[in-house]
């Protein structure tokens, strides 16, 4: 690899989402030479469609309290003078911050600092029959009708909890959507006293009585302290179990209640997407409440590792206006190390962003309690239920692989089980064998745990690797002759 | 399982082969919402040749290019995930495989 002559730029980010974004404005606007490498097809990241895009796809639009904000940066974004890699993977992250793409012109991108923005994924839980069709995230659907104006037929239940189910319920019932109900793993009360807390950002709180007032009115039952256990079916969902829950989010026995579904969609919260801070060897942290692998930044979105950032919600789940003040954090340091932007200047916006951001944490602490992880819920699944949907481990094979071991690591139940092994690299089961392990240890050694990410970090063909391989030859070739 | 909020322009509407199967696209969809639309999935199909474990069954789960259920094999041979493609055929020819 190090003779590989490198494409460089002096801002790398991985990512478009808001915090993306954000950072390649501060950036580039200081005229710093910035690279942005993106999955999707075009830049905003998994938050949503724009509006236009929504209505165009003849969906409903539901203006939200950032909609604004967003649209703007979109547009800026798209006029900063810089490369934007859309449809662009990234799978490999080596030694100097060199940055390893799916994109044929671009394979190798050795970045002077990196700022990595990867967002976050809907957390993942496993019961017995969610692998069958029909079974899918509250965002998968919220982006087939955002996007693509494309909604279910049938009967729709939406199960899980945290403001997000209550927007897309509300939402896809605007778009003639039948749900059948909403079920809510938290009770009446815990809402009440995070709504209480909600009083400090009145457009947010505004927003959420809008959900609950027009699912009322439309008679779409709220159940509370209640989810949907268990989907049932033969080739595809055709039932979901309904339970009763105790505050430890156990099922109450007896209490489950059969309701015919064509879909089911589960939202329980969103977990950080840290292959990439993992992969680039930075230091994390296990938070105890989320179970949420946390990259350690300092005050100026720093990781551990020289040169390398992280901004927005790989770092932490937060809302828009935490992700943007990161993101501009991350750009605008990158910019001062880069000499593009006076000191005075940078020093004074960097203690602004601080102060705000450090305004704005209450809010993330409020969503790491309405999205805390619950020890109850990891015995829904059964014996038999697949926990690494790519591989199709089940939960007793992952029981077996932790007996198996002498001391228990989530590593070796990778190993021995194959777990996380698959093309989602373990974003889908992880966070379910972290719950699992933390039922056997201690608490000490369960936050010891982490895992090593290992290149390619998503599927990639062999014809992007032969081409890499061919540019590596072709240039050894050149420096021989 | 789903459907279209508007009906498809025919003038807009363009179609796409994948494994003999005629899917209709429209212009800025993504291929996995096409597949949806045209009642996907399938018991038992697959649309790429991977033979995992759980994932003989093309299937729609995150949405948002994470779980890899919607992976899809194109006319020329590269795979890609439905849920993040919108080309109506083909990739550019230097991005084929031979």
């Amino acid at each position: 690899m190090s003779r590989v002559r490198r494409e460089s730029a002096e801002v790398v980010i991985i990512g478009a989402g808001p915090a993306g974004m954000s950072a390649a404005v501060a950036a580039a606007s200081a005229g710093a030479e910035v690279v942005v490498i993106d999955e999707a097809p075009r830049p905003g990241g998994r938050v949503g469609g724009a509006p236009a895009a929504t209505a165009a796809a003849g969906a409903a639009v539901h203006p939200g309290p950032y909609d604004d904000r967003l649209a703007r940066l979109t547009r800026v974004y798209a006029e900063q003078p810089l490369t934007h890699l859309a449809g662009t993977t990234v799978w490999g992250l080596f030694d100097d911050r060199l940055v390893a793409t799916d994109h044929p012109e671009h394979p190798l991108i050795e970045a002077q600092y990196l700022v990595i923005a990867s967002g976050a994924y809907e957390t993942p839980l496993a019961f017995p029959g969610w692998t069958l069709p029909g079974v899918m995230t509250v965002g998968g659907l919220q982006q087939l009708r955002k996007r693509q104006g494309l909604v279910p037929r049938g009967r729709v239940l939406l199960s899980g909890t945290g403001p997000f189910l209550y927007l897309a319920a509300d939402q896809l019932a605007a778009d003639g959507v039948e749900i059948v109900a909403v079920a809510d793993s938290a009770s009446r009360a815990d809402w009440i006293r995070w709504g209480l807390r909600l009083a400090r950002l009145p457009a947010l709180a505004r927003e959420g009585l809008g959900y609950l007032g027009r699912l009322r009115r439309r008679g779409i039952p709220l159940l509370y302290r209640r989810a949907a256990v268990r989907a049932l079916g033969e080739e595809r969902v055709e039932a979901a179990v309904i339970a009763r829950l105790d505050n430890m989010y156990q099922i109450r026995a007896g209490s489950e209640l059969e309701l015919a579904v064509d879909v089911l969609a589960v939202n329980i919260g969103f977990t950080p997407a840290t292959d990439l801070t993992h992969l680039a060897g930075c230091q994390h942290r296990l938070d105890r409440r989320t179970h949420h692998w946390l990259p350690v930044v300092d005050s100026l979105q720093r990781t551990s590792q020289s040169g390398i950032y992280a901004a927005g919600d790989c770092g932490g789940i937060g809302y828009l206006p935490k992700n943007l003040l990161q993101g501009e954090l991350a750009g605008t340091d990158a910019a001062l190390r880069l000499d593009r932007i006076l000191e005075t200047e940078a020093r004074e916006r960097i203690g602004r962003l601080q102060r705000q951001l450090r305004a704005s944490a209450w809010y993330g602490q409020l969503l790491s309690e309405i999205y805390a992880f619950h020890p109850g819920r990891t015995a829904w699944a059964d014996a038999g239920t697949v926990i690494c949907r790519c591989e199709g481990v089940t939960r007793e094979a992952i029981v077996a692989s932790m007996e198996a071991q002498v001391s228990v690591e989530l590593d070796a139940v990778k190993r021995l089980s194959r777990a996380g092994m698959g093309p989602c690299q373990g974003k889908l089961c992880f966070p379910t064998i972290l719950g699992m392990l933390a039922q056997e240890l201690d608490a000490d050694r369960w936050r010891a745990q982490d895992y090593s990410a290992r290149p390619p970090l998503k599927p990639i063909s062999m014809h992007t690797l032969a081409e890499l391989a061919e540019t590596v030859q072709a240039q050894e070739q050149g420096e021989a002759a | 399982m789903f459907k279209r909020l508007t009906a498809v322009r025919h003038e807009q509407a363009s179609s796409m082969q994948l494994v003999g199967e005629e899917v209709e696209r429209r212009p800025g969809e993504s291929l996995a919402s096409s597949l949806l639309a045209a009642g996907w999935p399938q018991p038992g199909r697959s649309l790429a040749p991977t033979n995992l474990a759980q994932r003989q069954t093309w299937n729609y789960y995150c949405g948002i290019g994470v779980c890899g259920e919607c992976r899809v094999m194109l006319p020329n041979g590269t795979s890609v995930k439905a849920c993040q493609y919108e080309g109506d055929n083909q990739l550019p020819p230097e991005a084929a495989e031979p």
